[in-house]
C-alpha cells in the first residue's frame, strides 16, 4: 500500500452499509459561535460518489413543499453518526430522476433484503 | 593500484565507519534550516476538523541528511544529501568527498540557510520537524513537461470567435503585429512552443500538517511536478509565516 493510501485510510470512519434508494438520517454538528448543537437531515439517498477519503453522498428530501439537497463527504468530521431507516428496492445507483417526479411518484418500494 | 584506491573507499563508505554517524541522528531537533528537499507522494483531500474539505498535497522529506558546512557564503548554508545512491555509480572525485565527511553516498545535494550556527555532525539526519503545523512555505520543483502547445495553453490567449465565419482555427493566436511599422515581429511576441518542463515555485503555501514519524509534510493546496519527483520545500521568502515565528 502506497503511503497517500495508507494516510487516507487513517481518517476513514465506521458507516453504516447503505446505498442509493435507501433512507437515512444525517446527525450533523452545527456550530453556532460557542455552542455546538446536532441537526438531524433525513432524506432518501440519491448517489453515492467517488471512494475512499473523497466519498460523498447526497441526501434529498422535500422540506416544506420544496425539494433539498445536501452533499455530505461521508467521512467527515462534522457527521456524527448516520442512521438508515428504511432500505429501499432500486435498480439504479443514482436517483437523479426523482428530481422531475411528483412526491407521489417518487415513493420508493422498501426492501425485503 | 587506483583500482585498490577506489575499493578501499567503497569498503569505507559500507563499512562499520558510518554507524557511527547515524547514531547521531536524533539529536537532530537542534539543526534549523531554512528548507529541505523531498519527494512528492501525490495528492488527497484533508477533513478539517471544522467540516472543511481542504485539498491536500503529501510530500515526504528526506531521508536527509547534513553533510558540510558552507562557511564561503554570507550566511552559513549546510550542504544537504538526499536519496542514497550505490557507490559504484559514482565517479572517483565524488567517492573520495563522501568518504572523506565519513557519509552514505548519495544523489542529489542542496544547500539550505542555516538559520542558527550549531555545532553539526556530518550525516545527522534532518527530518521534517524544521516546519510546523501553520508555517507557510515556498515549493519549488520541475514541472510537468506539456510538450509543444499552441497559444492558448501556453499564453492563455482567448483564441478566436466560433461563430461569424471564422475559419476552422480558431485555437491560432491571430495578429502577430502590425504593418509597414515595424515592419518586424516585435521581440518576445508570444507564440506557440515547448510549455512545461521547467523549475517552477509557488509561494504561500500552507502547512497543514508534519508527521515527525513518517517524516510527511501535508501541504494546502498544489505544487508543481508529478508525483515521486523531486520537490524543495522552504519556509516561505515573503508574508507572515516565516517571519513572525
Amino acid at each position: 500500500m502506497n503511503i497517500v493510501d495508507s494516510i487516507e485510510k487513517e481518517s476513514l470512519k465506521d458507516i453504516p452499509s447503505f446505498k442509493a434508494g435507501d433512507t437515512v438520517s444525517v446527525y450533523y454538528k452545527i456550530k453556532e459561535g460557542e455552542k455546538e448543537r446536532i441537526q438531524i437531515f433525513e432524506g432518501i439517498v440519491i448517489s453515492r460518489k467517488g471512494s475512499s477519503i473523497r466519498e460523498t453522498f447526497t441526501v434529498r428530501k422535500i422540506s416544506y413543499g420544496i425539494g433539498t439537497e445536501r452533499i455530505f463527504p461521508i467521512h467527515s468530521k462534522q457527521i456524527d453518526k448516520i442512521e438508515v431507516i428504511r432500505k429501499g428496492r432500486v435498480r439504479r445507483a443514482k436517483l437523479y430522476y426523482i428530481r422531475g417526479l411528483s412526491k407521489k411518484a417518487s415513493r420508493i418500494k422498501e426492501s425485503n433484503k | 593500484m587506483s583500482e585498490d584506491k577506489t575499493e578501499n573507499i567503497v569498503e569505507d563508505i559500507s563499512s562499520d565507519n558510518l554507524t557511527e554517524t547515524e547514531q547521531t541522528g536524533d539529536n537532530n531537533s537542534s539543526i534549523k534550516l531554512s528548507g529541505l528537499m523531498g519527494t512528492k507522494l501525490g495528492m488527497t483531500h484533508s477533513l478539517m476538523d471544522d467540516g472543511r474539505v481542504v485539498p491536500t498535497t503529501l510530500v515526504q522529506l528526506g531521508p536527509c541528511y547534513a553533510l558540510e558546512k558552507n562557511l564561503k557564503t554570507k550566511k552559513t548554508s549546510l550542504k544537504v544529501g538526499f536519496q542514497d545512491i550505490k557507490p559504484t555509480l559514482l565517479n572517483k572525485p565524488k567517492l573520495s568527498y563522501f568518504s572523506k565527511l565519513k557519509v552514505k553516498p548519495v544523489k542529489h545535494i542542496k544547500e539550505f540557510d542555516l538559520l542558527e550556527d550549531t555545532e553539526i555532525k556530518p550525516g545527522t539526519e534532518i527530518k521534517a520537524d524544521i516546519f510546523k503545523e501553520g508555517d507557510i512555505a515556498d515549493v519549488t520543483a520541475n514541472s510537468k513537461g506539456k510538450g509543444f502547445s499552441g497559444v492558448i495553453k501556453r499564453h492563455n490567449f482567448a483564441g478566436l470567435r466560433h461563430t461569424h465565419g471564422t475559419p476552422q482555427n480558431q485555437r491560432s493566436g491571430g495578429s502577430i503585429g502590425a504593418c509597414a511599422y515595424p515592419g518586424r515581429v516585435w521581440k518576445g511576441q508570444k507564440m506557440a512552443g515547448r510549455y512545461g518542463g521547467k523549475k517552477s515555485t509557488i509561494q504561500g503555501l500552507e502547512v497543514l500538517k508534519v508527521d515527525i514519524e513518517k517524516n510527511l509534510i501535508f501541504i494546502k493546496g498544489s505544487i508543481p511536478g508529478s508525483n515521486g519527483s523531486l520537490v524543495f520545500v522552504n519556509h516561505t521568502r515573503k508574508g507572515n509565516g516565516f517571519r513572525n515565528n
